[in-house]
């Protein structure tokens, strides 16, 4: 497992709502840009992917040299993918998914701090 | 080229046919393949069984008794091989074989050309040759190919095999064999002339024949043979006997002077051989001979001349007609005269004789009697005297005899015939090679070693591939032990030189192969060794075209006698044989032809006992065992007919898995049997090639006589189909004429016998073609058969493969298994369902070949040659299966993965292709080029530079190509389709990027945008990997400078705005480290590396980035430290330059070369690329790759200043990311989208650039840049522009409602809304107006109402508030719709609220965005209530405070005004004030659920306010305190009413009209802010007089007195005191008493509570009425003057007196006046009757009883009224006779006294008649009015009768 991990929530629409960083290795200057924009372009794999199967973790859909996607496909439209890097999305997206606050208003940005925390504490155990 | 060569194949071809006209000799032609033997062979014969009788496999064929493998054979002199070893060097060797590609014609050639050229020549030839075959009938039987689009030649070079060579043709060959019975040949190939078995005896040697030339020291035994390679020189030998003699020859060219003699000197040898000293023997070799001369010379000279002659050879020339003898194992018996006598007499005259071994025999005689030798060469030299023999050593040359001490071979043959070995660079005498004429022979010794290695081997091995058959076309080679003979006698022989030799002699298309050794002629058909079972390795000659002819023609008659046991039955490979004495001639006729005859002594020489044609291996590769002749022209006649029925247009098949699949147009052609492909094949290859091999055989048949058909066709065509291997069946042609009534009978009953015979129950075999009139359903039935023999064939073909495949497969984890043979034969059976078009099973054998080998490779663990270092392997292969020859990768069965995977995949490909399965081709493609590329890299380090790169490039760019090329729109499934594209998208990007990559690597760094794309791919792609980084060649100083100054020259280019960015990199690591540390890595250690990490200096050498000016001395002076050194690190000018070089080295291909030479071809290759990635994934739907790339096109239209393209896509990739939210892509890309607007001038898009811009994330630009952007825009908004631009800036300018609950307004309400606005600007940006939509959430119709700005609007960054006034809204509930405003002439507008503005439709953002209502307008309400504030009436005619209760319902009454407005009958004392308090109604509270807790709150602390207002016009305003709270307001009116209350008597009901008493008072509540609320009402209020009266005459006393009760009811709630009443009487009424109408005063004041009733009695009388006055007073008025106490909250009060008429503490007295209205009495009765009770026990029914009445007068008979009436009164008795009997007297008078009082009794007796309830009697008086009886009436009276009384005589008592 690379050291590594970047997760990104997108909302429907495509929207990221949520980024975040996570990882022991040195930041790359470039790797904010570098990862948003193969994530970016795993999106039009997860949504051709997406109606094919009825598995919500799809695993490595993509693979960009040694970065690998991984997507966690949510029921619901809150959260359509859960898109990480590198990283077992499927663990880390599942107890994400309980940190939201039920109050979060869908399509927003999450900016909680606490929930920040909690998935770069989650990141860790993972990693 | 090309033409040159065609034209020498057409002259050839036209040069043939007269040597074929001439030798078309209808003879006997022994068939091939339709021998009778066949079967039998197979059975009993050894040859191939190994059961039974031990193989001759197992025993090594030598004819000593040495054991194999170990011991050197003393007598052959070389290691018989064990029998592993053979095997496997067999099985190898075979392999080989195999895959060996077509000899190349033309080596120097390049292979395209030559694959061209022999297509041209081939397809010609083989035209030409039909052609010409039919019009001279010299082929004797048809063979049809069947043909598809590929030409002939691309089949036939598929046919030479998979092994790399062009396999590209499907084809379907079907064999029609024509059989003509009108000339029918022998088939048998058998010739078994048998002659009886004779001892061949020696000629004595005082015969004749050995007698020895007269003269002193004659020259005996002179013989000659060629003396140098060509035929320039002759060596002539000859013995002198006496004396040593003069070694000189004199020799003259025929034609010139004697004098012009030559001398040539010579030497002389002697030897000895045991007790035998030789003579002197003479060796002389004539050299510089001119061609084609006659020469003659002398020997002897200085004795007894002699003088001979012979010819030399024409020039050598591939035409060059020439003819040899062949003689072999001669000896000097009387046969070996007989053969030499008829050669020497033979008509053809050969011209030099080719001799195969075994001279003399005198090994024969005693220790090798050496006169022999003299004997035999004093015999033979009436023949070699005057022709050179060519000298082939045999084992009766090798005189080996230890035991007598000849230990050395060869002795006397060496001494006695030399031979010219050193011409040919052999080292020995025994093996050597001479070119005569066009022939080029091949001398070998079987007794010699001829081992891998050994002097002979290498010797063979380069002599072969010196020949060249373009001069020499017949390649000949002399042998003495034959390696195929199927005689008893020495079996197997030479075997060991076969399985060493014979794959060469295949390979160099070796003609033929004499050999002798064996007494007996022998001709095979061309036969080569094949494996019927690879793996086991039994094998056994087989049939085949492409390898030699083997003759064996060791019969020249010796002393050994005839070799006459033969193997029985005969092989098939063997084509004839006999054992008799004989020679052959082999005549050369040009270079495609010659004849071969063989002749028996005993024959004529115009009897040839066998003979064929030789086609040329080479030039004319025909078969020579030609088979079945049609002479009748059978095939030209129905060709076209048939040939147009192709190709086939529908075929069932069956695929692998059994089951019927429907082939459409399956190719096909028809071929004749004799068609070159069928013969030019090696024979073990024939199953492994099976696939090859017709499928179909049509046998063509025409006869027209029944005698004919038994006799001749019918044995014919059995023996022909009794071959089992082929599926066959016949076409009887009929030629009779449909007139011709007899023939054409004739040919039915032909045909009937023909059915009969050969059609079985089964299948029928036969069907009739009649060439003039064909019928209908003929072509059908030819191609269900056709079809079905096709299919046939294949399955058993399918099976045969499949079963060796399985066998194969079962030993896969074997060590000694072999991934060549797998390959082999899945790929045989791959190939043959390509050609049935079965291409879901040819690609299914693929498939798992693919897997096989991928298994295979990875688990053997060898290190493998990978292969790709050649030249032009850089150029991926993969759609190109004849790309190189898999041949030379197969060595040592190791397939090379780099050739061999492309191959595979080249051959998936080409069926999918053909499949139409264009998708699956894209898929595979792509992940196999993905997995290759890994590949590749494994082995970079052995590849050359940037092999991976390169290779990726191409074979991407052909995958395209060859996709594109085959893709038709609209056959593909949409979602197919989509993926497909995809796929293309992807490998267009993944060349894309492996070619920016090489680019790169060149310095075209800088032409490269640095977007994320491109640094997402390039920079996680590692640099390649050499093992050397390639370093600058010497000779590049100069292109060092120029790249540097190029990098020197490059500034990066400044970003719009000022950004400083960093630009994103394109590397991996600094290319300059990398390369330098991938050189030093290899001398130098880790020295770089420690001066990298101190100086830091290659981050700045990077040339894109942007060098501060002061590190470029740095990096320029850096090297410099390291100048001494031999390892200076290179600089990045000259990593640029070598790696060029590199690549140049590397890349083969043109086109990519070009690409990279200049900057501009890679810009162009690199749209290229870009755009097809693009336009692919556009097309695939997926939009982001897609539009990223479109990003890419647009940096570089930007870079030339397209702007216009550069901005539509610019703006393409902005909306994508921006609509999506990525910011940081967005950053990249938007000032340069900004940047274009500005050049084009589009101030629109600038500005809406720049606004996105600022409304990225804040961390991504500087505080500077921002507000760059910001100045941008405010310039932009105040100066420039001409129109107002709209801009949507809602990521920017974001506004929100206040938290907290919505602005709650009620209807018709303005409001003031207050609004929080965000500004994004980084500094204060001046709003010059703002207006602000609200959308109602429920109403759609409702457009969004503007609401502008009250304040004026410097936005600080940050939040700000603003308030706006709100115009009263209609009812609903509000949510913020659109800011707009204006920024000088820039309309902005934002929609927003959210942080992040996302997608501009309303669609979005109402879902996006929940409805958080900033406005609720309440529906309409009642605000208010008024209501009257009492129930109780109020009195009329008073001053009344009446109640007007106003309660606000949670509304603000502040201001209000209340107008007043009165009905009829109801006026308002305005004079009076208005009191007005408030109202404490808690009961009111409850019941007005409305009220919250804190209006009870209020009400705890309730605080009674009272104040007085005035009305002024009606109207009414409110105070301040009263505008929350309920309140009443008191006004004072006063009901009017004229009418007098009315009372109502005990007789008359009450009628009350409530109406009457009702006044209404309109309200009109004006309140809210402004008024805007208006409450109007109309209050009923009731109003009573203060009593209702009810009057009652109580009692009317005898005195006349009336007592009058009136009872007062009172009518308010309110206690009323009446203190005084009197009755104001009307006429006729008096007061009685003298009360004067009063009652007694004590009763005075009477109280009266509510709702109760209090009751006065008068007393009056009747008065009399007197006087008119009188009248008017029709009624009587009672007065009551009362007092009233009541609270006016709850009704009745006592009315308010005016200030004036107030008195103070005075009793307030009102007078009430009430009507009453009395009546006299009018009428009075003057007699009663009464009914008298009956008696109590009761009546009876039959009884009697007495009725009485009793009648009285009530008053005294008044005379006037009644004169008449007397005393008497008239009665009768009424009675319902059905009830009543009267018993006495119905009617009657009683008389009465007329005083008052005066009563009588009147009784009737009656008797009720029935019982029960019955109606009594009546009494009347009928003569007195009724109105004058007082009677109660009769009616309701009734009695009850009981029954009669029951009869006492049934209830008698007892006596008891």
């Amino acid at each position: 497992m690379a050291t590594t991990a970047c997760f990104i929530i997108v909302s429907r629409n495509d929207i990221p709502i949520y980024e975040a960083e996570v990882g022991v290795a040195a930041k790359r200057e470039d790797a904010a840009q570098l990862h948003q924009f193969i994530l970016h372009a795993a999106l039009d794999i997860v949504q051709d992917l997406a109606w094919t199967t009825s598995a919500m973790y799809l695993k490595s859909v993509d693979r960009f040299n040694d970065l690998v996607v991984s997507v966690y496909v949510t029921a619901v439209d809150a959260l359509p993918f859960n898109i990480g890097l590198d990283v077992d999305v499927a663990v880390v997206s599942k107890e994400e998914w309980t940190l939201l606050n039920p109050l979060y208003l869908p399509g927003s940005r999450i900016t909680s701090s606490h929930f920040d925390t909690k998935v770069r504490a989650l990141a860790r155990k993972y990693l | 080229m090309q033409n040159t060569l065609l034209n020498q194949t057409k002259e050839s071809l036209q040069l043939s046919p007269k040597f074929e006209v001439s030798a078309c000799g209808v003879g006997e032609f022994s068939v091939g393949h339709n021998n009778s033997n066949n079967r039998t062979m197979k059975g009993n014969n050894g040859y191939l069984v190994t059961m039974g009788a031990p193989s001759p496999r197992s025993r090594p064929a030598c004819t000593c008794s040495n054991r194999p493998g170990s011991v050197r054979c003393a007598r052959h002199g070389y290691v018989v091989p064990s029998e592993r070893m053979k095997k496997r060097v067999a099985s190898k060797e075979i392999l080989r074989r195999a895959l060996t590609p077509p000899p190349p014609r033309r080596c120097e050639k390049r292979s395209e050309e030559i694959r061209f050229f022999m297509n041209d020549s081939d397809t010609t030839q083989l035209a030409t040759t039909y052609d010409k075959l039919t019009c001279v009938g010299f082929i004797s039987s048809i063979v049809v190919s069947m043909r598809n689009n590929t030409s002939l030649a691309r089949k036939e070079e598929r046919h030479i095999h998979m092994g790399g060579a062009n396999i590209t043709s499907s084809l379907l060959v079907f064999v029609f064999v024509v059989v003509n019975a009108a000339v029918f040949c022998n088939g048998g190939k058998t010739s078994s002339f048998t002659r009886k078995p004779e001892k061949t005896v020696e000629m004595p040697l005082d015969s004749d024949v050995f007698e020895a030339p007269a003269g002193y020291n004659a020259p005996q035994q002179v013989h000659i043979t060629q003396g140098d390679d060509e035929g320039k020189a002759v060596i002539v030998s000859w013995v002198t006997v006496n004396e040593p003699g003069k070694s000189e020859v004199h020799y003259w060219r025929e034609g010139s002077p004697r004098s012009k003699k030559k001398v040539a000197k010579g030497h002389r040898v002697t030897y000895r051989f045991f007790n035998y000293s030789s003579s002197f023997i003479h060796h002389c070799t004539l050299k510089d001979l001119e061609f084609d001369s006659k020469y003659y010379y002398e020997v002897g000279i200085g004795h007894t001349k002699r003088q001979f002659w012979f010819m030399t050879p024409p020039e050598i020339h591939p035409d060059v007609p020439y003819t040899f003898g062949l003689i072999g194992d001669l000896g000097q018996t009387y046969d070996s005269n007989k053969t030499l006598a008829h050669y020497e007499s033979n008509p053809k005259k050969g011209q030099a004789v080719l001799f195969v071994g075994d001279l003399s025999y005198a090994d024969d005689h005693p220790n090798h009697d050496n006169n022999r030798w003299d004997s035999w060469a004093r015999f033979v030299e009436r023949s070699v005297a005057y022709q050179p023999w060519i000298w082939t050593a045999g084992n009766h040359e090798i005189d080996f005899v230890p035991e007598i001490g000849e230990s050395v071979p060869h002795k006397p043959f060496t001494r006695r015939y030399p031979v010219p070995y050193k011409a040919s660079g052999s080292s020995a005498p025994f093996w050597y090679s001479i070119k005569r004429a066009s022939a080029h022979i091949i001398v070998l010794s079987s007794y010699s070693a001829c081992g891998k290695y050994t002097p002979q081997y290498i010797w063979l091995k380069a002599e072969l591939a010196k020949v060249d058959r373009t001069k020499t076309p017949w390649l000949i080679v002399l042998l003495h032990t034959p390696w195929y003979n199927t005689y008893d006698y020495h079996y197997l022989e030479g075997e060991t030189m076969r399985v060493v030799f014979e794959p060469w002699f295949v390979k160099y298309k070796v003609d033929v192969v004499f050999a002798g050794h064996v007494h007996a002629y022998e001709r095979s058909v061309s036969a080569k060794e094949r494996i019927s079972n690879i793996v086991k390795g039994h094998w056994g000659p087989v049939k085949d075209q492409s390898a030699p002819v083997y003759i064996t023609i060791g019969d020249g008659g010796n002393i050994e006698g005839l070799a006459n046991k033969m193997i029985e039955p005969q092989p098939e490979y063997s084509a004839f044989r006999e054992a008799s004495f004989g020679h052959a001639i082999f005549d050369i006729k040009n270079r495609t032809h010659a004849h071969y005859s063989w002749h028996r002594n005993e024959d004529q020489y115009s009897v040839e006992a066998d003979s064929m044609w030789f086609f040329n291996r080479y030039w004319h590769p025909i078969d020579d065992s030609t088979t079945i002749e049609d002479v009748s022209d059978l095939w030209p006649a129905v060709k076209p007919a048939f040939e147009a029925r192709l190709p086939f247009k529908q075929g069932s098949l069956n695929n692998k898995t059994r089951n019927p699949v429907l082939v459409e147009k399956l190719p096909a052609e028809f071929i004749l049997t004799t068609d070159s492909r069928l013969r030019s094949r090696f024979p073990q290859e024939q199953l492994l090639f099976w696939f090859r091999e017709p499928y179909a055989t049509i046998v063509l048949v025409t006869c027209e006589d029944l005698d004919e058909f038994k006799t001749i066709l019918k044995p014919r065509l059995k023996l022909i189909v009794q071959n089992d291997e082929r599926e066959w069946f016949i076409v009887f042609v009929s030629r009779a004429h449909p007139a011709n009534d007899k023939a054409s009978a004739m040919a039915k009953k032909v045909y009937a016998k023909l059915e009969v015979e050969f059609n079985t129950k089964k299948r029928e075999r036969c069907c009739k073609y009649d060439i003039h009139l064909p019928e209908s359903n003929f072509w059908e039935d030819l191609e269900s058969k056709i079809m079905e023999c096709i299919r046939n064939t294949l399955d058993k073909r399918v099976q045969f493969y499949e079963e060796e495949i399985r066998k194969l497969s079962e030993q896969r984890l074997m060590p000694v298994w072999n991934f060549c043979n797998f390959f082999i034969l899945k790929e045989s059976l791959a190939f043959m369902f390509e050609m049935a078009h079965l291409h879901d099973d040819a690609l299914r054998e693929y498939d798992e070949l693919e897997l096989c080998y991928i298994e295979t490779v990875n688990n053997t663990g060898k290190q493998r040659d990978f292969g790709g270092a050649d030249h032009g392997d850089d150029q991926a292969a993969l759609l190109n299966p004849g790309n190189k020859a898999l041949t030379q990768i197969v060595q040592d069965d190791s397939f090379r993965e780099f050739e061999f995977r492309q191959y595979l995949f080249a051959c998936q490909s080409k069926l999918l292709f053909k499949l139409n399965r264009l998708f699956e081709v894209a898929s595979r493609g792509y992940s196999f080029i993905i997995s290759f590329s890994k590949s590749l890299a494994l082995h970079e380090r052995i590849l050359p530079f940037c092999m991976r790169e390169t290779w990726v490039v191409t074979a991407c760019l052909a995958l395209i190509d060859a996709i594109l090329s085959n893709y038709n729109d609209g056959l593909m499934a949409p979602d197919i389709e989509k993926r497909f594209f995809h796929l293309l998208g992807d490998l267009y990007s993944l060349a894309r990027v492996k070619f920016m990559r090489l680019a790169y690597l060149i310095g075209y760094g800088t032409e490269i945008e640095r977007s994320p794309v491109n640094s997402a791919a390039l920079s996680l792609l590692s640099w390649p990997k050499p093992a050397v980084w390639p370093s600058v060649p010497a000779d590049a100083s100069a292109e060092v400078l120029e790249k540097e100054k190029v990098i020197l020259q490059t500034t990066s280019r400044t970003k719009p705005f000022g950004i400083q960015r960093k630009p994103l990199p394109l590397e991996p690591t600094v290319l300059l480290r990398e390369a330098n540390r991938r050189r030093a890595s290899l001398s130098a250690g880790n020295a770089f590396e420690t001066f990298d990490g101190r100086q830091g200096i290659t981050e700045g050498m990077s040339p894109s980035q942007k060098v501060p000016p002061s590190s470029i001395p740095r990096t320029n002076s850096s090297p410099g430290n390291f100048d001494g050194s031999i390892d200076r690190p290179m600089r990045l000018a000259e990593i640029f330059v070598a790696a060029e070089h590199a690549l140049k080295k590397t890349i083969s291909s043109q086109e990519l070369l070009k690409s990279l030479s200049s900057s501009e071809e890679f810009e162009q290759k690199y749209l290229e690329l870009t755009k097809g990635a693009a336009d692919n994934y556009h097309r695939s739907l997926w939009k982001r790759h897609g539009v990223v790339l479109d990003g890419e096109i647009a940096a570089v239209s930007f870079k030339h200043g397209h702007f216009d393209q550069a901005a539509k896509s610019y703006e393409k990739v902005c909306a994508l990311y921006s609509g999506e939210g990525w910011q940081d892509l967005l950053a990249e890309v938007l000032p340069n989208l900004a940047e274009c607007q500005k050049i084009l001038n589009d101030q629109a898009g600038y500005l809406l650039s720049c606004v996105r811009l600022l409304s990225l994330d804040e961390g991504l630009f500087l505080n500077e840049e921002r507000q760059a952007f910001q100045s941008e825009l405010v310039r932009l908004a105040h100066s420039e522009l001409k129109d107002p631009v709209p801009l949507d800036v809602s990521s920017l300018i974001t506004f929100s409602g206040n938290p907290g609950p919505p602005l709650e307004l009620c209807d018709r309400d303005p409001g003031t809304l207050s609004v929080t606005v965000w500004s994004g600007f980084p500094d204060d940006i001046t709003l010059d107006s703002i207006n602000l939509t609200l959308v109602p959430t429920s109403s759609v119709d409702e457009g969004a109402k503007a609401l502008q700005s009250s304040t004026p609007n410097v936005l600080h960054p940050g939040r700000n508030t603003i308030t706006l006034d709100l115009p009263p809204q209609k009812p609903g509930s509000y949510v913020l719709g659109v800011l707009t405003g204006q920024i000088g002439q820039l309309r902005f507008r934002s929609h927003s609220f959210s942080k992040i503005g996302p997608a501009d439709t309303d669609d979005f953002m109402s879902y996006e965005k929940p409805a958080k209502p900033i406005l609720k307008v309440l529906r309409p309400r009642a605000l208010v209530d008024l209501d009257a504030a009492v129930s109780s009436p109020l009195l009329t005619n008073e001053r009344q405070w009446i109640g007007i209760l106003v309660r606000p319902i949670n509304y603000s009454l502040k201001g209000a005004v209340l107008y007043i407005d009165t009905g009829p009958g109801l006026e308002i004392d305005d004079s009076h004030v208005i009191e007005m308090e408030t109202y404490a109604g808690v009961s009111e509270n409850d019941d007005n659920k409305v009220q919250k807790d804190g209006a009870q709150i209020d009400s705890l602390n309730y605080e009674k306010k009272v104040e007085r207002l005035t009305l002024h016009n009606g109207k009414i305003e409110f105070p301040n305190w009263a505008s929350d709270t309920p309140s009443i307001i008191w006004v004072l009116v006063r009901a009017m009413s004229d009418m007098l209350s009315r009372g109502s008597s005990s007789v008359t009901t009450r009628r009350e009209s409530i109406v009457d008493a009702m006044r209404t008072i309109a309200l009109n509540l004006e309140f809210g802010v402004y008024h805007n609320q208006i409450f109007e009402r109309t209050l009923a209020v009731h109003f009573t007089y203060p009593f209702y009266v009810t009057t009652r005459v109580t009692d009317k006393c005898n005195d006349g007195t009336l007592l009058l009760q009136v009872i007062l009811h009172s009518e308010v709630k309110a206690t009323l005191t009446i203190y005084d009443a009197w009755l104001d009487l009307q006429h006729g009424f008096i007061h009685n008493g003298q009360t004067e109408g009063r009652p007694s005063s004590s009763l005075f004041p009477l109280v009266i509570s509510p709702t109760s009733k209090a009751g006065i009695l008068f007393s009056i009388c009747l008065g009399k009425t007197n006087g008119e006055e009188d009248r008017k007073q029709q009624e009587s008025i009672l007065n009551i003057k009362y007092g009233i106490s009541g609270d006016r909250t709850i009704g009745a009060h006592p009315p308010v007196m005016d200030e004036s008429t107030k008195v103070d503490g005075a009793r307030q007295e009102l007078i009430f006046k009430n009507a009453i209205t009395l009546q006299r009495p009018v009428l009075d009765p003057c007699l009663a009757v009464g009914f008298l009770p009956l008696p109590s026990d009761g009546l009876r029914v039959g009884q009697l009883v007495k009725m009485q009445w009793r009648v009285e007068r009530l008053k005294d008979l008044d005379e006037k009224e009644v004169p008449e009436q007397n005393d008497e009164v008239l009665y009768e008795v009424k009675a319902n006779s059905g009830n009543w009997m009267i018993a006495g007297r119905k009617r009657g008078h009683v008389s009465l006294s007329p005083k008052q009082g005066a009563r009588i009794i009147i009784s009737v007796l009656c008797m009720p008649l029935v019982a029960g309830y019955v109606r009594p009697p009546h009494l009347g008086l009928p003569d007195v009015d009724e109105a004058n009886v007082s009677c109660k009436p009769a009616g309701p009276h009734l009695v009850c009768v009981l029954p009669p009384a029951l009869s006492s005589s049934f209830c008698i008592p007892v006596n008891s």
